[in-house]
């Protein structure tokens, strides 16, 4: 199953379920995309976050570097972030066929 | 055509949202045409373990879920699985998983069991259609 999984919530607990569930998924052999929405970002910049361990090891679960928003904020954190959480980080494309996946969840 | 249809839901009790799961839940058991019925799973994920608490209480003039869903489970043979973790992170336990993380008592309402997530997992590897909620 394909999936997109969005976290939108300033929170830690929604932030590293919505991002649990998207690694057990992933280690079940689902596709799945992350989507870190700026809410998170804070989160994200918090070394002892669950979730800033989680997004670094996004490629040990075969899963792809996650979706941030196409706006100034993204190119700035990713350029504050260590280098190897960086990498697990790109740009959302300009262009997503939504229908690409079977659902689309969000935490 | 029978499919399997898996409905993961995730607000809280109080959320709208919740309680359109139950009754698309029901909407699709009460499907007449066997044909067309699915077989449907359910996990309760995030803050809808909030409805696996038997210890919430809530005002009489609110429907309360937690007593539809155990209905609907009884009614047609349904699991009430909740993710064990996000349950556990909201005070909601079992008097096993009580045992091993050192808590004291258990509220687990009737009929709902603590599973892992993987549980999810499993229930999507075969081709089915998942709803959230």
């Amino acid at each position: 199953m394909k999936l997109l999984i969005q976290l939108r919530t300033a929170t830690e607990m929604a932030s590293y379920e919505g991002c649990a569930l998207a690694l057990t998924l992933a280690t079940f052999g689902h596709e799945v995309q992350l989507y870190l929405d700026a809410p998170v970002f804070g989160l994200l910049m918090q070394p002892k976050a669950r979730l800033h361990g989680m997004i670094q090891s996004l490629e040990l679960y075969d899963m792809p570097p996650a979706w941030l928003p196409e706006d100034v904020f993204s190119g700035w954190l990713t350029g504050v972030l260590p280098d190897d959480l960086a990498g697990q980080l790109t740009l959302v494309p300009e262009v997503i066929n939504i229908n690409d996946f079977q659902q689309v969840l969000s935490f | 055509m029978t499919t399997k249809t898996t409905l993961l839901i995730t607000k809280d009790p109080s959320h709208p949202l919740a309680y359109v799961a139950l009754r698309y839940a029901k909407a699709l058991l009460n499907e007449t045409d066997e044909n067309k019925k699915p077989t449907l799973q359910l996990f309760f994920y995030a803050d809808s373990a909030h409805l696996a608490n038997r210890l919430r209480w809530q005002s009489a003039d609110q429907l309360d879920l937690t007593q539809q869903w155990q209905a609907l489970a009884r009614k047609h043979g349904l699991a009430l699985p909740v993710c064990v973790s996000t349950a556990l992170s909201r005070g909601v336990s079992d008097s096993e998983n009580s045992a091993r993380h050192q808590l004291t008592g258990d509220n687990l309402a009737d009929g709902f069991t603590l599973v892992g997530l993987s549980e999810l997992a499993m229930m999507l590897q075969d081709d089915n259609r998942l709803i959230a909620f």
